[in-house]
C-alpha cells in the first residue's frame, strides 16, 4: 500500500491486472528498459495490483532517484489509486477500462496473448483505433512508451442508456415523455 | 441464478476428467433450468433485461416456451456486451438467430452491420 506522503513532484503509474494472473505484464512493466523509459518520461512511482498472478516484483523506495516500485494483490476498490495515478497500464478487461476512460486518465492496455478465445483485444483494438487509449502487448510494451503523445488521447465520453430505454419503453406501449 | 465455471484447459486433464466435467455440466445445466422455471412461475416478470454471459440462457429459453405455448407473460430484451464489438458472444447469437429476444441491443456500429435486426444504441458505459 502506498503510504499518504504528499509530494508535489509524484507522478504515479499505476498498473492494474484485476482479477486475473497477467504475470507477463508484471514481468514487462517491471523490466530495466520500461523502468527506465518511464523514468525519463518523469514517471517517480509505479504501483502494480497484481492480482492472482504468482511473480513479485522487487519492491524500492526510490530514495536513490530511480523509480519507486510498490505492489499489491487486491483491493475492494482501485478507484482512488487510478484517480490518483498520472498514467495507468491495464488488462483488457472492459471494467478495468471504462473505469480508467471515465476517470479520464492517460491509458495504455496491454492484451494478454496466453488467453484463450481473446475477445478482449477487440475492444482494446476498436478505442485505441478511436483515439481513447493506447494497446499493446507485453514484449511491445517499451515501443509504445517511447511512441506515445498521451495528449492526442481523446477524451472519452460517458455513455447514456436513454436510447435503450426508450425502445423498450415505446415497445411495451408506453407513451413517449 | 446457479453458474456454471469452466475450468481451464491446462493441458492435463484426462478423458475420465472430461467425461467428469460433461456429466457435471449436464446436471448443473439441468438445475439451472430448472431453478429458471421455478423463478419464472415465482416471479412472472414482464421484462426480462440481459446480457452477455450464457446464465441468462436458461432463463429466456424458458420464457421464450412459456411463449410459444401462449402464456405471454415476459418479454426478453437482450443488450449484448460492450466487450463484443465485431461478434456477439454464443448467449446472443442464440437469442438472435433463434429470434427469443423481442428486442436485441448491440453497443457498436459494426455489429449492426452484420446482425441487422438489433438495435444500434452507441457504448452504454
Amino acid at each position: 500500500m502506498e503510504d499518504g506522503e504528499k509530494n508535489d513532484a509524484k507522478r504515479l503509474v499505476f498498473v492494474t491486472v484485476g482479477t486475473t494472473s497477467f504475470d507477463a505484464l508484471v514481468e514487462a512493466v517491471v523490466s530495466q528498459n520500461v523502468k527506465d523509459e518511464l523514468h525519463k518520461r518523469g514517471y517517480t512511482h509505479l504501483l502494480i495490483q497484481m492480482g492472482r498472478g504468482i511473480y513479485s516484483p522487487t519492491k524500492c523506495d526510490g530514495a536513490d532517484g530511480s523509480l519507486a516500485v510498490d505492489y499489491f494483490t487486491f483491493s475492494s476498490s482501485i478507484a482512488d489509486y487510478i484517480r490518483s495515478a498520472s498514467l495507468v497500464i491495464s488488462h483488457a478487461g472492459s471494467g478495468s477500462i471504462f473505469e480508467t476512460l471515465k476517470l479520464g486518465k492517460p491509458l495504455i492496455v496491454v492484451v494478454n496473448e496466453d488467453l484463450m478465445d481473446n475477445h478482449q483485444c477487440e475492444l482494446a483494438e476498436e478505442l485505441e483505433e478511436r483515439k481513447h487509449l493506447y494497446c499493446a502487448r507485453p514484449h511491445t510494451l517499451h515501443q509504445t512508451l517511447t511512441k506515445m503523445e498521451l495528449e492526442s488521447l481523446l477524451r472519452y465520453t460517458p455513455g447514456d442508456g436513454t436510447p435503450v430505454a426508450r425502445i423498450i419503453d415505446r415497445f411495451l406501449g408506453f407513451p413517449d415523455d | 441464478m446457479m453458474r456454471r465455471e469452466l475450468p481451464h484447459d491446462d493441458g492435463e486433464t484426462t478423458p475420465l476428467l472430461h467425461l467428469l466435467e460433461d456429466v457435471t455440466s449436464v446436471w448443473t445445466t439441468i438445475v439451472a433450468i430448472v431453478h429458471a422455471l421455478w423463478l419464472m412461475i415465482r416471479i412472472r416478470p414482464q421484462v426480462i433485461l440481459c446480457n452477455g454471459p450464457g446464465t441468462c440462457i436458461p432463463l429466456c429459453v424458458i420464457a421464450f416456451l412459456f411463449k410459444v405455448l401462449g402464456i405471454r407473460w415476459s418479454s426478453i430484451f437482450y443488450v449484448e456486451s460492450v466487450a463484443r464489438v465485431k461478434k456477439l458472444f454464443l448467449s446472443g447469437l442464440l437469442l438472435y438467430n433463434l429470434r427469443m429476444a423481442d428486442q436485441f441491443f448491440v453497443q457498436w456500429p459494426q455489429l449492426q452491420k452484420n446482425y441487422p435486426r438489433a438495435h444500434y444504441v452507441g457504448c452504454l458505459m
